[in-house]
């Protein structure tokens, strides 16, 4: 397979890029891992006459906290994440993040790039909507943040304009006493798309076993990566014991709309039920550590 | 046999191409790069199966950049394929295509963008027709047909009884039925198929290509274009694996040679990984059906099996394949009585050919699983039922198949000890598991794919004019396993010189006829046909040693690089010496150790006689019965294996963990304990893809899903358990300092070992492959409710 013709445009700054981007609009595609684009541009199912690379754009790479949260440039890698230390709760993105593809695929393959392809399965996708994260959309003078919940459309589409350009991922300062996990079940153990991912995060009162709030997010059982929000909201104000994890894993379950393309419906909620389960478990654990 | 002691065989030698592999030097067809080359690229069909109304290439030839354009107006309609019973492929569909990737036309250009848009501007005129893409739709009565010349959709059938079954049956306490379905898999080697042809100003056409089979493929070749056999060259470059998908001439080969000749430029085609998937010619899928009858001290009697092969739209090694999903159950164990009826049916899907144990492995798959029930049923332990029925070195199979050496018994108890089985079997708790299994493979097919009087292997020794190098020619097909290692290893061991001071050149028509690297040949008859040109060469020299000395030949022999005399007497070869000396004054490396060296004799050989030169040959002698197929698992000697598997079964999931493998392998001889190693890890690993993650799918269309190793799942580094290897050396009669095969025996005991094993850790018996979560844990439910109804 070929790569077809096209100019290649290696802007310095964001605010270039996004001057370029105004100018090409929807005849250009954003190159930063080039994971999933380099595949998509032999296939020909995008065929841009402009490719944008970000990888001279440093503004949007590491990690940066303040009083009010977290923001990870939208050209982090996968590898980067996975090796970063994001407390308890954060453990649901670098768990998620370790197990993105192969070790060639995570040091080239970036946090921006798995949400804006918008893809069901996306990794990195459900621990970000369990953290409650936010992207920030970047276009000449002006940009605007949106909740990764309202992000996704569908299969392959989101919400960005063709001139947009994701700078980053924000992820709101949680309470102390949270916990995170993520859990994917794959046919091999590497190089592989999930049958079905959860990513949950607790957070716990002074006791130590209350529930104060609870986020859960399914991949690849819905069209695209979803929140869990009753089987959440089950659990708020409940013990974290066994038996009220089983009831919002049951929930989970049902709130998932598995389109039976991979694996069977009713498999997939299984899974949803019993890798919510293990997620919220760990999460737990997490919390209390 | 008594064990040898050698010098260079039976040792963990280094690769002879380790340097050039390691360090990215390796030059593989697609790296090759002739002057002038053009760039090809073919159109295969987007149906299933439709008929050709028309091909219009006009607009493609008048693209500029474009040399070529051919079609089967172009290249004629001759008949090829493996088995010459069943020649069913033209290069190019002319009246009708017969899957999705069925070649139409192939064109030449200046480069590889200019080719695929050619592609695009020829113009094909189609009218559908239905298509058939499962053994059931293409034997519904009605069933649109493939091929007019195999009515029914039936490409090739075989009914083979051995003693009397029924009568068998009659006298058993037990019989039980078992099925197993498997699926289509890919060979999933590294190295896409590529090929260089070059046609030259006297008419000779020269293909690099990557392929197991040079000799084939130049048969083919000439065939198919017309060219006398002589002026066809086919040279193998480094080959990043085959394991069966490469073991014939390849529509991609053809074109290239056909564009060469009409261009008269050098011209390189390279299928992209999807167009692998479409070749394919990789493992068929089986629906086996077996009944054993077994008495109740555990004796087996007889075997009834059925087997249905989804054959895809041609022959390719198909009937071979239908046979040895028969025959290979003749042993290793001692089963009077089989009777077998298999059937390959023509589907609208690419053509399934030979894959790593050739038919036998998704048999043995099943009949190993169906020994587990039987020891079951009878309370025996299934190390213990196996050992009870074993054959032994000097049995015959009902099918007239000769075990001249088996170790299979030490295999087993090596596994067994390996595995500590006895500390595990039945005390695992739920969910773990432990499950054995064993197998056995050809060491090289008893007869060549076309009927024919040929050596089988032959090679040639040059002893280079100096006396310092020896440098072996053979037509070997080094295909990543070792091929030239092996040789350069036994040419060294039966000169008595160093591996250093062998050359291996090979896989090139002009050097040898070698039949290639398929069935598990290599070894035993390139290593046969080695072995008796490094003994013809020797004898020259030590006979132009022993003229000099005035000494009888039969004292003299040659090891470690040094000319010996038998016994405890010294050579006294001072005026020898005196003579050399003086003959190349000047020279660097002068000899002037004790010993009168290897090249100093070599090059007093050359002296007196001109260059010395040595060739070998190899062919089996006849084997097997008189019947119908009785060359299908003939060979002269069989390798054997057994293996333990531990898994854990998550039960919620049901993913698969594979915790542990013990593997035992007879080769015969270990020629490179490493490289025995190496074949047997690969065949483990390719068994558990097989087992639990491979298969090959198509949409209802006819339309391959699975295109790329993103979609289609090997084994990867994380899903591979540590492996125990084991060699067992039984010393093989019939092969070259005992040895006997690897590559493919190895392979045999994995699936079954794998399922034996959830069984043993869940309780349920799962006869479908792969092995993936959802079907294990919808299996696991299914048994749970049946157990509560």
């Amino acid at each position: 397979m070929l790569l077809p013709k096209f100019d290649y445009n290696a802007p310095a700054t964001l605010d270039e890029a996004c001057r370029m981007m105004a100018g090409y609009g929807d005849r250009a595609k954003l190159l930063a891992g080039g994971t999933d684009l380099l595949i998509a541009l032999k296939k020909k199912t995008v065929t841009p006459t402009q490719v944008v690379a970000l990888n001279r754009v440093d503004e949007i790479k590491g990690f940066l906290s303040d009083g009010d949260g977290l923001f990870i440039g939208a050209r982090t890698t996968a590898a980067e994440i996975a090796l970063s230390d994001l407390g308890p709760a954060g453990q649901a993105l670098t768990q998620a993040a370790s197990q993105v593809g192969s070790p060639l695929i995570r040091n080239l393959a970036t946090i921006g790039g798995n949400l804006v392809t918008a893809m069901p399965a996306a990794d990195m996708a459900p621990p970000l909507l369990a953290l409650q994260a936010s992207v920030v959309l970047q276009r000449i003078g002006e940009q605007r943040e949106v909740l990764l919940s309202d992000f996704f459309i569908s299969p392959g589409e989101q919400v960005m304009l063709p001139e947009e350009i994701m700078s980053m991922i924000v992820l709101p300062r949680l309470p102390e006493g949270c916990g995170g996990a993520f859990e994917k079940l794959g046919v091999r153990k590497a190089l592989e798309r999930s049958i079905v991912s959860v990513a949950a995060v607790i957070s716990l009162a002074d006791d130590g076993r209350t529930i104060q709030g609870a986020r859960i997010a399914l991949g690849a059982v819905a069209p695209t990566p979803m929140l869990a929000q009753e089987a959440g909201a089950a659990l708020c104000g409940r013990k974290a014991t066994a038996k009220n994890f089983a009831v919002a894993a049951e929930i989970a379950a049902r709130e998932a709309k598995p389109r039976g393309l991979r694996t069977s419906p009713v498999y997939s909620r299984l899974m949803v039920e019993q890798l919510t389960l293990r997620a919220l478990t760990r999460a737990l654990e997490a919390a209390n550590l | 046999m008594p064990k040898k002691k050698f010098d260079v065989l039976n040792s963990r030698a280094p690769r002879v191409d380790a340097a050039i592999k390691a360090t990215g030097k390796a030059q593989y067809a697609d790296d090759l790069s002739r002057t002038g080359q053009l760039y090809g690229a073919i159109l295969q069909s987007p149906l299933a199966h439709a008929r050709i109304l028309s091909i219009d290439t006009g607009k493609a030839e008048r693209l500029p950049g474009v040399k070529a354009v051919i079609t089967a107006k172009d290249v004629g309609l001759t008949k090829y394929g493996v088995s010459p019973a069943r020649y069913d492929e033209t290069l190019f569909a002319h009246d009708k295509v017969r899957y999705v990737g069925d070649e139409i036309a192939a064109v030449a250009a200046v480069d590889p963008a200019t080719a695929q848009a050619a592609l695009d501007l020829i113009k094909v005129e189609y009218e559908e027709l239905p298509a058939v893409l499962t053994i059931d739709e293409a034997l519904a009565d009605k069933a649109p047909q493939l091929h007019d010349d195999y009515p029914g959709n039936i490409s090739a059938e075989v009914h083979q009884e051995f003693g009397d079954v029924a009568a068998a049956f009659k006298e058993c306490d037990f019989i039980h039925t078992h099925k197993l379905v498997n699926k289509r898999q890919d060979g999933g080697f590294i190295e896409p198929h590529s090929c260089v042809a070059e046609y030259d100003h006297d008419g000779r056409l020269t293909l690099y290509t990557s392929t197991q089979v040079s000799h084939y493929v130049q048969r083919t070749v000439a065939m198919v274009t017309g060219i006398p056999i002589g002026r066809v060259r086919v040279v193998r470059p480094c080959v990043g694996g085959g394991f069966g998908p490469k073991c014939e001439a390849t529509p991609l080969e053809l074109s290239a040679c056909f564009l060469a000749i009409k261009t008269g430029s050098p011209v390189k085609i390279t299928y992209s990984r999807e167009q692998v998937f479409l070749h394919s010619r990789a493992r068929h899928q089986f629906y086996h059906e077996m009944t054993t009858g077994f008495k109740k001290d555990g004796t087996i009697m007889a075997l009834a099996h059925s087997c249905r092969l989804d054959g895809g739209a041609y022959s390719s090694f198909g009937i071979a394949t239908v046979y040895y999903a028969g025959s290979l159950l003749g042993a290793p164990y001692r089963l009077p009585n089989m009777k077998y009826d298999g059937m390959r049916v023509y589907t609208n899907k690419p053509a399934c050919g030979a894959q790593r144990g050739h038919g036998g492995v998704a048999a043995r798959a099943c009949f190993e699983q169906q020994l587990d029930i039987i020891a079951e049923e009878l309370k025996i332990d299934p190390i213990e039922l196996r050992m009870m029925n074993m054959m032994e070195t000097g049995d015959t199979t009902c099918n007239a198949l000769d075990m001249s050496s088996l170790g299979m018994k030490e295999c087993v108890n090596a596994v067994k000890k390996g595995s500590k089985w006895q500390k595990k079997k039945g005390k695992l708790p739920d969910g773990k598991g432990i499950g054995m299994a064993c197998g056995f493979f050809v060491s090289g097919a008893g007869y060549p794919i076309y009927r024919s009087d040929t050596f089988h292997s032959t090679a040639e020794i040059k002893v280079a004019e100096d006396g310092g190098t020896v440098i072996l020619r053979s037509g070997i097909a080094e295909i990543g396993q070792g091929a030239n290692t092996m040789v350069a290893m036994i040419a060294a061991e039966t000169l008595g010189i160093p591996l250093a001071d062998v050359r291996v050149d090979s896989g090139d028509t002009d050097y040898s006829v070698d039949l290639g690297a398929y069935s598990s040949r290599q070894t035993l008859m390139s290593g046969h046909a080695t072995k008796d040109a490094a003994e013809n060469v020797k004898a020259q020299i030590l006979a132009v040693v022993a003229d000099k000395l005035k000494m009888d030949v039969k004292n003299l022999d040659i090891r470690n690089g040094f000319v010996k005399v038998k016994g405890r007497k010294k050579l006294d070869f001072a005026k020898f010496r005196d003579y050399y000396r003086k003959e190349h004054r000047g020279w660097p490396n002068m000899p002037d150790g004790a010993e009168l060296s290897f090249t100093e004799a070599a090059r007093m050989a050359f002296l007196k006689k001109g260059t010395i030169v040595g060739t070998g040959k190899y062919k089996p002698p006849i084997l097997g019965g008189k019947f119908k197929g009785a060359a299908v698992g003939t060979s002269p000697a069989y390798g054997g294996s057994a293996q333990v598997v531990e898994v854990t079964v998550d039960r919620q999931t049901g993913r698969i963990t594979v915790d542990d493998m013990t593997d035992a392998h007879d080769c015969g001889l270990a020629i490179n304990k490493t490289m025995v190693e190496g074949q047997m890890q690969g065949s483990l690993s390719m068994g558990l893809g097989e087992a639990l993650f491979e298969e090959v799918k198509f949409d209802e269309k006819g339309h391959l899903m699975t295109p790329s190793l993103g979609e289609y799942r090997i084994a990867t580094a994380l899903d591979m358990p540590n492996i125990d290897t084991l060699i067992i050396e039984s010393g093989e009669p019939n092969g070259p300092f005992g040895a006997k095969e690897v590559g493919e025996g190895a392979i045999m005991p994995t699936i079954p070992a794998i399922l034996n094993a959830v069984y043993d850790a869940t309780g349920v018996r799962i006869t479908e492959l792969p092995l993936t979560p959802e079907r294990v844990l919808l299996a696991l439910k299914e048994a749970e409710a049946e157990k509560n109804a």
